[in-house]
């Protein structure tokens, strides 16, 4: 924003009008006027240091990406103002970047001797997705408000607020791996050949563990400690299609979207982090598939794609959820939805029987009612909660576990049940 | 909000401070005082400032004529405050939070201005008396005036004339 400077109605308070009541106090024979109009034409003398050049403004965030719950200190810096006095601004965070109260910022700072002023905007990302910071209006004055440049309007500014409030821990069980030779070591010490050091002998250790050299250095029996090489999928379904409930931010109520997302960022970072590769489907109005892979780069990937899910759709009949191409057939596979509509049921039964590991995570607000409330809206709500158990019963009778969400070790119970009956070779 | 509440009180001791005679040319400058403080405080950056100082100053000549000089200073700085408030005002945002400094500087560039020039006008009471003829006096005043409408103009002039001749390169 470079904006030049003009005059303000103010100059006419200190040029015109005391003149002219000097006039009137002399031609009136009364001096006491004389010493109401001094003080407002003594105003006009700041106008002799005049601001240097035009000022320039810019909104400066922290980064592209924050994490949600994050304190996000933006910053509106002014520069090349030297001679300027104050800087006001109001910046309006319509979305959920937003300061602790209210919806804008509105500060007035004074300019340094150096033309340059900051004002700390203070905000907290409250919900994942993508908010904007801005528009800014900046005003800047010089020379006691006899001149002002702006009100100007700087451009709002885009911020990704990526799902990662909460870290889910769990047991790094997975059904079944892929089989084939690591090409990711697992963090689970076991029996492989990524070394991570040397530790004493202990009892049920292989004899062709032992490290003979530092052994018979020390007197004691050490062996080599390695890690298990383990390459699994895992393959995250996020049903967006419906949401329930109502969004709140992260200090606020959850809805079921809301909900779903943060918990496929927290088992995506999850896995990824214990060196499995992992793919995230996405349903809303279309689908989309984030192939599965590992790394940190993937990390990226899937929580940027996740900024974008957002349930839009109210009517009209419902989306089908496409089957997901190209999904390994030993894969883990984590629908996470609040299991609204039927297709959802659908979709994780037919991954069932085509020989996936399936866990359904429920993601349904606990405290759901209905905005709508005539005589008929608790039977209905209370008939759509039977079908839907009934559906979730069915699923179950098929060996898919559905499970309520609960933050860290919600799968490990399931877990380990489908990796018995995967080893077992058993049906679950 | 400081600057407007500073401007609503200031506007008010204004209006009131000349004590208005309960007549109709008394308290007419008074009720275009009040309408004026009212849009002043809505719009700080339109006219009303200087119609509440106007009309201020017209109801001082009014009814203010043998006043104290204590009420004349405050009567003074009242007018001051109502002109910086006003200033300041129309360039902060209605619910702007006013850092410290700000509210600092522009009260001692207020009381500062308003006792100097003061202190000026007092001065000259103590200088001998002469017989210079009114007309006399009006033209100096008419010519002050004047030098000091042009010097704003000028200063007014140079900023625009330096923005335009030193542009922002894109980027």
């Amino acid at each position: 924003m470079t904006p030049g400077w003009r005059a303000t109605p103010a100059v006419l308070r200190v040029t015109a009008l005391p003149a002219a009541v000097a006039l009137v106090a002399v031609l009136g024979h009364r001096p006491d006027l004389l010493a109401v109009a001094a003080p407002l034409a003594l105003a006009a003398l700041p106008l002799l240091r005049r601001p240097a050049g035009p000022p320039e403004v810019r909104l400066v965030l922290p980064g592209e990406a924050v994490a949600e719950g994050a304190a996000v200190p933006a910053r509106l810096v002014l520069g090349g103002a030297e001679g300027a006095e104050t800087l006001a601004v109001a910046v309006a965070t319509p979305d959920w970047v937003r300061p602790p109260a209210g919806r804008s910022v509105a500060a007035a700072v004074p300019v340094g001797p150096s033309g340059a002023a900051e004002v700390d905007l203070d905000l907290r990302a409250l919900r994942w997705g993508r908010s904007d910071v801005g528009p800014a209006v900046v005003t800047v004055s010089a020379a006691g408000g006899l001149l002002r440049s702006g009100p100007e309007t700087v451009p709002a500014r885009r911020l990704a607020v990526l799902p990662l409030a909460e870290r889910y821990r769990g047991a790094t069980l997975v059904p079944r791996a892929r089989g084939t030779v690591g090409v990711h070591a697992s963090r689970q010490s076991g029996d492989g050949t990524e070394l991570t050091g040397i530790r004493p002998f202990a009892p049920g250790d292989r004899m062709r563990r032992i490290n003979w050299r530092v052994s018979l250095r020390t007197g004691e029996l050490h062996v080599n400690a390695t890690t298990t090489e383990r390459d699994a999928d895992v393959v995250l379904l996020l049903d967006a299609r419906y949401d329930a409930g109502r969004s709140g931010g992260i200090d606020g109520s959850a809805s079921g979207v809301d909900v779903a997302v943060r918990a496929a960022a927290a088992l995506a970072a999850f896995y990824l982090g214990t060196g499995d590769r992992v793919g995230l489907v996405t349903y809303t109005g279309g689908t989309r598939q984030l192939p599965a892979r590992a790394g940190r780069a993937q990390l990226h990937r899937l929580l940027h794609g996740l900024l974008d899910v957002s349930a839009g759709r109210s009517g009209g009949s419902e989306p089908p959820l496409p089957e997901p191409v190209g999904v390994d057939p030993r894969a883990l596979v984590v629908v996470v939805s609040p299991l609204v509509g039927r297709h959802v049921f659908d979709r994780a039964a037919a991954l069932a029987r085509a020989g996936h590991s399936v866990i359904a995570v429920d993601t349904l607000p606990d405290a759901l009612g209905t905005e709508e409330t005539d005589a008929w809206s608790a039977p209905v709500l209370r008939l759509w909660r039977l079908e839907r158990d009934t559906r979730t019963t069915s699923l179950r009778d098929l060996g898919v576990p559905v499970v309520r969400w609960s933050g860290s070790g919600t799968l490990d119970g399931v877990l380990v049940d489908l990796a018995r009956a995967a080893q077992s070779g058993r049906p679950r | 909000m400081i600057p407007r509440v500073a401007l609503a009180v200031a506007g008010l001791a204004a209006a009131l401070l000349p004590l208005p005679d309960p007549t109709p040319i008394g308290l007419a400058p008074l009720l275009i005082g009040l309408v004026a403080l009212w849009r002043a405080v809505m719009r700080p950056d339109g006219p009303g400032a200087a119609g509440v100082l106007g009309a201020a100053a017209l109801s001082w000549l009014v009814s203010g004529g043998g006043a104290a000089p204590a009420r004349l200073v405050v009567f003074a700085l009242a007018l001051a405050t109502v002109h910086s408030s006003a200033a300041l005002a129309a360039g902060v945002p209605w619910r702007a939070r006013v850092d410290g400094r700000v509210l600092l500087r522009w009260a001692a560039r207020t009381v500062g201005t308003t006792l100097f020039g003061v202190g000026v006008v007092g001065a000259t009471a103590l200088l001998p008396r002469t017989g210079t003829p009114v007309a006399t006096v009006a033209a100096g005043v008419v010519a002050v005036t004047a030098a000091v409408v042009a010097g704003a103009v000028v200063a007014l002039r140079r900023p625009h004339a330096l923005t335009r001749s030193a542009p922002t390169p894109e980027p």
